[in-house]
């Protein structure tokens, strides 16, 4: 996207940010689920917040997929708009598409497009998305999300986050889970151009899916921002 | 291969180690009166699906890009960035930059509003609070209740009539923000009266100070605790946010960011009242934030300064309680409120006497503190009512309305000034 925009010779509007992300986690977990089977991936992201609330980002994952090769795991985009209001609460709507593939014993694809709204008040926000076919299923599922920060010191993070996926409608045979839950609590130390995170994260599903993705594990991150 | 993958793996993360997380030279200090600030917008919360696990968990990316931009200002017009502070509260991320000596900060201002990428920046204000003279407390012993032995030399015990207010409400449990200096937490007749202390004064070091450790008392000292004084608002629990230094005995010194950061917080943590005993000159980025309060709900009380225009900033701004102490000349549109004399907390668990329109602000605090209980029973909106004769605020009446039991023996015309 940045890129598209100086090769366009587009100014960004007054008071428009970009910025850009390059983060290595010791295992990529979508939702609590482990899409690498707990080895490394690198992602490279970008995002763009317009004065007028609207804002749209995207990353590419590459991954260590335990064959002696780093391959492309996928991308996630999303565009949307927040605003804030006078009596400290934010609201915020739009969608996003995840492209990405799960690495258990053989790659499966993971393909979703969401439509979303939170609200979000100091550091405690909670979102609903809902996908219409989810895993191209012609399955509808709605997840919902509710996240907290809480800052113990000055660049001191700590953070959690649940999260339920639920099945709404559609064939059984496709997407066999009814709920699944997730779960991370992490702490996150802030520098001026990045950060290091120590995550534990966990997913359970009823019924137990199939293939597994794994459960809970400690996950170890370090992003660098430009 | 997997030896080279590992290597590659273990170099890419050494060279992030450097790049990421080195932290920039932070600059020396420097005084606020050669300092701007710079504020850059601050997006709302959203969601980042690509962040929530695999990134960075938050708007950190952002944050650098916005602490960028500051470093190209700083770089581009000679400055040095000296530190940061986010204000989600107002959408806001706030940079301060020292200016070097022979340039003029208003100049340096003006220069870097133009820049596409700023909000706006203005001067580093300098602000004072508003107190006169100390002397000891008169040594007093108790009488009848309120035991406090100092409470029959309180002004307001003889014109608000404390004891008579306090059977109908203490404040209890009202939020009481005092951006102030420091608050002495552990005064004996402020036990147990701190709801939460913060420091926003870089580079000073954090001991109980005169100004806020007097106006804390006097909007909520412990009432019949055998010692001191009795608080307008003995049931109300205070913020104690330290914005404020004292530079010696007669002067209390304030800058933008810490009131800014201050009052920040008050907002965050459900103040109900913000006691502001402080002026100075104008300053947007202070008059958002009081306008968020303002629209929260929260009552703003500043004290006035008769020496500056319209009697200083917050004083001056819409919606904000102006308050005077009535001896400093004309305040016009200020309410006058108790502020010469008065007995009051004061570090090292002693007690000493105060004037100034400071004192006047936090008896106001104090008195809305009351008001917001009594107005959680009734729901009746917030009014201070002025008394014709004299100009003072009558307490009584404002609490009770002038038909309740205030007007005694001989009835007094009340004038009603909602609030704004």
């Amino acid at each position: 996207m940045l890129c598209g925009l100086a090769a366009l010779g587009l100014a960004p509007p007054a008071q428009a940010q970009l910025s850009g992300s390059l983060a290595l986690t010791s295992d990529y977990r979508l939702r609590g689920v482990s899409l690498t089977e707990r080895r490394p991936a690198l992602s490279l992201g970008a995002a763009y917040d317009h004065p007028s609330g609207a804002y749209a980002g995207g990353s590419v994952i590459v991954a260590d997929t335990g064959g002696g090769d780093v391959k492309r795991l996928g991308d996630i985009e999303y565009i949307g708009i927040a605003k804030h209001h006078a009596d400290g609460l934010s609201w915020d709507v739009g969608a996003s598409n995840t492209n990405v593939k799960i690495q258990v014993n053989q790659r499966y694809p993971v393909r979703y497009n969401e439509v979303y709204a939170g609200v979000a008040r100091n550091d405690l926000s909670l979102r609903v998305s809902y996908s219409p076919n989810y895993l191209h299923s012609g399955v509808d599922t709605l997840y919902a999300d509710l996240s907290g920060v809480y800052r113990p010191a000055e660049n001191w993070r700590l953070v959690a986050h649940v999260g339920l996926l639920k099945r709404l409608d559609g064939p059984t045979a496709e997407v066999p889970v009814r709920h699944r839950y997730d779960l991370m609590l992490a702490a996150v130390r802030g520098f001026d151009h990045g950060e290091l995170r120590l995550a534990w994260i966990a997913a359970y599903a009823t019924p137990h899916p199939h293939p597994s993705p794994g459960r809970g594990g400690i996950v170890v991150g370090a992003s660098v921002f430009f | 291969m997997a030896w080279l993958r590992r290597y590659l793996l273990c170099g890419l993360l050494a060279w992030m180690a450097a790049v990421g997380l080195a932290q920039a030279e932070t600059a020396r200090p420097e005084p606020s009166d050669r300092q701007v600030l710079v504020l850059l917008r601050l997006p709302a919360d959203h969601n980042r699906p690509d962040a929530t696990y695999g990134g960075g968990y938050g708007p950190g990316a952002a944050q650098a890009a916005r602490r960028r931009i500051a470093l190209r200002l700083a770089h581009a017009h000679g400055l040095t960035l000296s530190t940061s502070w986010p204000m989600p509260v107002v959408g806001l991320d706030c940079f301060v930059l020292s200016v070097p000596a022979g340039q003029s900060t208003e100049a340096v201002a003006a220069q870097l509003s133009q820049d596409r990428a700023v909000a706006w920046s203005e001067p580093m204000h300098v602000y004072r609070a508003e107190a006169h003279a100390q002397a000891p407390a008169p040594a007093l012993t108790a009488g009848a209740p309120p035991n406090d032995p100092l409470y029959r030399a309180q002004p307001a015990a003889r014109e608000w009539r404390l004891d008579t207010l306090h059977r109908y409400a203490t404040g209890r449990n009202v939020r009481v923000a005092v951006v102030d200096s420091a608050v002495d937490i552990h005064h004996p007749d402020l036990a147990g009266q701190v709801l939460a202390s913060q420091n926003f004064v870089e580079g000073r070091p954090d001991n109980p100070e005169l100004h806020g450790t007097g106006v804390a008392g006097i909007i909520a000292a412990v009432a019949d605790n055998r010692i001191g004084i009795v608080g307008v608002a003995p049931g109300a629990r205070l913020l104690a946010l330290r914005a404020c230094w004292q530079q010696d005995a007669q002067a209390t010194l304030c800058n933008t960011l810490s009131l800014a950061r201050a009052v920040s917080f008050a907002i965050e943590h459900s103040a109900q009242v913000i006691n502001l005993s402080l002026a100075g000159p104008p300053d947007l980025l202070l008059g958002r934030l009081i306008d968020v309060a303002l629209a929260r709900g929260i009552v703003v009380v500043g004290a006035v300064d008769p020496g500056l225009a319209r009697g200083g900033f917050p004083a001056s701004h819409p919606g904000v309680v102006a308050v005077a102490s009535g001896s400093g000349g004309p305040s016009p549109g200020a309410f006058i409120a108790p502020g010469r004399d008065v007995p009051t907390t004061q570090p090292g668990g002693t007690w000493g006497l105060v004037s100034g329109s400071s004192y006047s602000a936090a008896h106001v605090s104090g008195l809305f503190a009351l008001l917001r209980e009594h107005d959680r029973r009734g729901g009746s909106p917030l009014t201070l009512v002025v008394a014709r004769v004299g100009g003072g605020i009558d307490a009584c009446a404002s609490l009770l309305g002038a038909a309740g039991p205030c007007g005694g023996a001989q009835p007094v015309a009340y004038s009603a000034i909602p609030r704004p």
